[in-house]
């Protein structure tokens, strides 16, 4: 992992800045306490990246073609992530940003929830492309169908915080927002991108909530089952929504995800799909 | 140190001011610097066409958020060694230094308090002006830089104080 303070954020690219170090002071207990804010943001997102991966790696899961990745600390970006994100992972970039300053009274400190949810996304990329870094393949999808992939995105990467976690309300710690627990009666009816949408809808579309119903009904597995079984479906479905290659249809993952699934995990999505994606016909489903 | 110490002791009758001021640092963090006010205290003894400045730095700092303070204690001691120019009433100095950066931190949540204390060494410059206020007075205002371990810091100040 490298670390960069600053540098600049553009499409083709991170022109990193200065090295961060971290300046820290030993406790009487022998560890090591940064000696300011940023030092503890910086720390507190390396210890939690480094559980995660230890986390997935005692799983089984190979996660190793992710690294090495940059942390860019506060970039400068055409993109205006600081009025909307704390953190972010830009994918084809192996680079996670963090914006420690955005969003009032948000605690700093990036939490283990957020550092998960935002390895979901690399591991995203990794799982339905095949590759870390590089061109994304799915940049050729329609506006519509990016939107939804963007969703499903989301959706995977807050499964898998919440499953490495074993918390549906894994990002409660940073940032309370009950749109995100993963126990909500959500239902995907109505928040698909549409394609009549004018560009001011396609620009202001929220891809969390379709994604919030992609992890409650990988959750509403992990309910029947437990959670490495929920996650090794969603991994699977991941992976098999990339090997079809038909990004248009995000949903896919869902009947990739019935597939794979049997006795009560198969019972479970089964009972999931019908109620949160009511429009989907599950030909392994009853 | 000990030197510019024997030096100021001995030296007899030489111009000299003590006083204090504020101060407005850019402190060296671990991923950018941080701009925090604070206030000085210095003290000037000045056998022309060297002078010896004598500083101690004090800068309180917090970051707050919705579920912790971070509070942060900066004191920076430095004894400058400098060169004068005094065509008039109105002294410049420039000079070089030892310093010593200590940095207490305070975490603060519902939960927990944590403290701790860094201490670095240092190189301290900085160049100044100063002079008589009235007859018992005396002004200064200078610009700094302190090289330690962990970075550069830098900071900028007036103040007020009396001749002696």
């Amino acid at each position: 992992m490298h670390g960069w303070a600053g540098g600049t954020l553009k499409i083709d690219g991170y022109r990193h800045g200065g090295r961060l170090r971290i300046d820290a002071a030993e406790a009487p207990d022998g560890s090591l306490v940064a000696l300011d804010e940023d030092g503890l943001v910086l720390w507190s997102f390396a210890a939690h990246l480094g559980d995660a991966v230890q986390q997935l790696d005692d799983r089984g899961y190979d996660v190793s073609p992710i690294f090495p990745v940059n942390v860019a600390f506060s970039p400068a970006s055409f993109m205006d992530f600081a009025a909307v994100e704390n953190a972010a992972y830009v994918l084809g970039q192996r680079t996670f940003i963090l914006f420690p300053d955005a969003l009032d009274n948000v605690p700093l400190a990036a939490n283990a929830g957020v550092v998960r949810h935002e390895f979901g996304h690399a591991w995203f990329e990794l799982l339905a492309s095949g590759e870390s870094g590089g061109e994304i393949p799915w940049l050729s999808a329609s506006a519509d169908g990016a939107l939804a992939i963007r969703s499903l995105n989301e959706g995977f990467a807050d499964t898998v915080a919440g499953l490495l976690l074993d918390d549906p309300r894994f990002i409660d710690p940073s940032l309370v927002l009950p749109e995100r627990d993963l126990t909500q009666d959500s239902i995907s009816t109505g928040l698909y991108p549409n394609a009549g949408d004018d560009p001011l809808a396609s620009l202001t579309y929220d891809p969390y909530r379709l994604g919030s119903v992609y992890a409650a009904f990988a959750w509403d597995v992990r309910e029947a089952t437990d959670p490495d079984a929920a996650l090794a479906l969603a991994v699977g479905a991941a992976q098999a929504w990339g090997d079809d290659a038909v990004w248009e249809d995000s949903d896919r993952y869902v009947l990739h995800f019935i597939d794979l699934a049997d006795g009560d995990a198969r019972d479970a999505a089964c009972a999931s799909a019908a109620i949160r994606f009511p429009h989907l016909d599950s030909p392994d489903c009853p | 140190m000990i030197w510019l110490v024997s030096a100021a002791l001995a030296a007899e009758p030489l111009d000299a001011s003590v006083g204090a001021g504020v101060d407005l640092s850019a402190l060296r963090g671990s991923a950018r610097h941080d701009v925090a006010a604070g206030f000085r205290l210095w003290g000037t003894v000045s056998p022309q066409p060297w002078s010896a400045t004598f500083e101690v730095a004090v800068i309180p700092h917090a970051d707050h958020s919705g579920l912790y303070t971070y509070r942060t204690l900066d004191v920076d001691v430095s004894a400058i060694a400098e060169i004068v120019a005094a065509p008039h009433a109105t002294a410049f100095r420039a000079g070089l230094g030892p310093a010593l950066v200590v940095r207490t931190t305070t975490f603060v949540s519902d939960a927990t308090k944590v403290a701790n204390i860094g201490v670095e060494g240092g190189l301290r410059a900085r160049v100044a002006l100063d002079g008589p206020l009235g007859k018992h007075l005396a002004w200064s205002w200078h610009m700094g830089s302190t090289a330690h371990v962990s970075g550069v810091d830098w900071d900028v100040g007036l103040g007020l104080g009396v001749a002696l």
